[in-house]
């Protein structure tokens, strides 16, 4: 929550700051959160998620099962769509940004 | 029984558990995954890393038993138990979302879904094989049993009358030539993908990273060599297997039946390996599925004990320690575990009801 408040705080007094922060990190139009989920759930979802959302829309994926962050990303690129970030969060944690059918 | 209650040569099941823990973990290493994925997700590198280990054990193999080192020692042509048992299996495992040794790593990952599985692995297995089920299984095992006129168990060397030594090295040869002629026609996407990777510390490679399909298959092959040789000398002629060493855990430590084994005690050592693995990469952590998933995952390890229990043993029994020896048996099971598990893939993930 307080981490929430704070960016609140950014986002009000300083406009500029967001706006350079937008064009590195760019917003998800979408989050799905597949952590605790076995094999191969998290890749299912990611990829139905995916073809649901139109070109161009952002999808972040939250995913701790060290085999989908490894085949997610792959499986993405080769069904048209483009991996802008994988970053691990914490431990197993990690969080995949995606862009849906940029390469469509 | 042996004359000494206990035998000092299990315990090299350690280091070779210990090994195959960690390889598993690194490698990601679970056959559910890599043929479920030939049609859901169309993503072959796990399929690349099985069929590399067993391409490895079966060289090795041969050769240790043209040196007299080790017996090849196939299971017996069951065909009936194989089939049922083998299909059974391979629905239980997609259903419990990782084979015998996906689920066996991913309890040293920290992963409940996964403990679940094996709960109802050592449940249903325990029951097939000792309890309730017993008949049934030796049923089907004496009812469909075929062996050669020699009264040996069959393989795909002594089914032809030809040297083990000749047939697995023919095969292995014409697997690599087959292998060589389709990785030139495919692209140099792979070649590239590890060039990046070059530039990565090595010891970051092996601790902390995934790796790849081929130091995963050649490590886990490799492995299953040394487990070979280690096993014999201890107690038992055979190489890597899994849910036998579940239940003589079980019945060792809580029923009190029998002595700890090689293969319980290398078992035991798998899910520590796996833990270190995963603890070195920093990727332990206690996580569960929502409760009905975790019910679906005991469900599915409760089939999969069935399965393995008919068969006389489960995908590393089978595919990973029985192929490499040309069993018959080990090969009509695999091909079974790969038509359940599709089945049920197709069931749960490609089947559109009604839509």
């Amino acid at each position: 929550m307080l981490i929430l408040a704070q960016l609140g705080q950014i986002k009000v007094t300083n406009i500029k700051e967001e706006a350079k922060m937008a064009t590195e990190e760019t917003k998800p139009d979408k989050t799905l959160d597949v952590r605790g989920e076995i094999c191969p759930n998290p890749d299912v979802k990611t990829m139905t998620t995916l073809e649901k959302m139109e070109k161009g829309q952002i999808l972040e994926v939250l995913v701790d099962y060290p085999l989908s962050v490894e085949r997610i990303p792959r499986n993405a690129e080769n069904r048209k769509h483009k991996v802008l970030k994988v970053e691990r969060v914490k431990g197993p944690d990690h969080r995949i940004l995606i862009e849906a059918k940029a390469n469509k | 029984m042996g004359g000494h209650p206990f035998d000092g040569l299990i315990l090299t099941g350690i280091p070779v558990g210990l090994a195959f823990g960690f390889a598993l973990s690194r490698g990601r290493f679970c056959m559910n995954s890599a043929f479920r994925d030939i049609i859901v997700l169309k993503d072959y590198a796990l399929l690349k890393a099985v069929g590399l280990a067993i391409l490895v054990s079966m060289i090795g193999f041969a050769i240790m038993d043209e040196a007299d080192v080790i017996t090849i020692s196939p299971v017996p042509l069951w065909w009936g138990a194989m089939m049922l048992g083998g299909f059974v299996f391979g629905i239980g495992m997609v259903i419990a979302g990782g084979c015998a040794s996906g689920i066996t790593y991913r309890v040293g990952e920290g992963m409940v879904g996964a403990m679940a599985a094996v709960a109802g692995l050592i449940l249903v297995g325990l029951m097939t094989t000792t309890g309730v089920l017993k008949d049934f299984t030796s049923d089907i095992r004496k009812g469909t049993l075929e062996m050669t006129h020699e009264g040996a168990h069959f393989t795909l060397a002594n089914a032809f009358d030809v040297s083990h030594y000749i047939m697995a090295l023919a095969i292995a040869g014409a697997i690599l030539i087959l292998w060589a002629f389709l990785s030139r026609r495919g692209g140099n996407a792979e070649v590239e993908a590890e060039a990046e990777e070059e530039k990565i510390p090595w010891k970051e490679r092996i601790f902390k990273r995934g790796w790849g399909w081929m130091p995963t298959g050649i490590v886990i092959g490799l492995v299953g060599i040394v487990a070979f040789y280690a096993s014999s000398e201890a107690d038992r002629m055979y190489p890597l297997g899994i849910c036998g060493g579940y239940w003589t855990t079980v019945k060792s430590l809580i029923l009190g039946e029998n002595h700890m084994t090689w293969l319980s005690v290398m078992l035991l050592s798998t899910i520590v390996g796996a833990f270190i693995a995963a603890f070195l990469g920093g990727e332990f952590k206690l996580r569960a599925p929502s409760p009905r998933t975790i019910l679906q995952c005991f469900g599915g390890g409760c089939i999969m004990g069935f399965g393995a229990g008919v068969a006389g043993g489960c995908n590393i029994t089978h595919i990973l320690s029985g192929v490499p020896q040309l069993a018959l048996s080990s090969m009509l099971a695999g091909a079974f575990i790969i038509l359940g598990c599709w089945a049920a893939a197709w069931w749960m993930f490609l089947r559109q009801p009604g839509e």
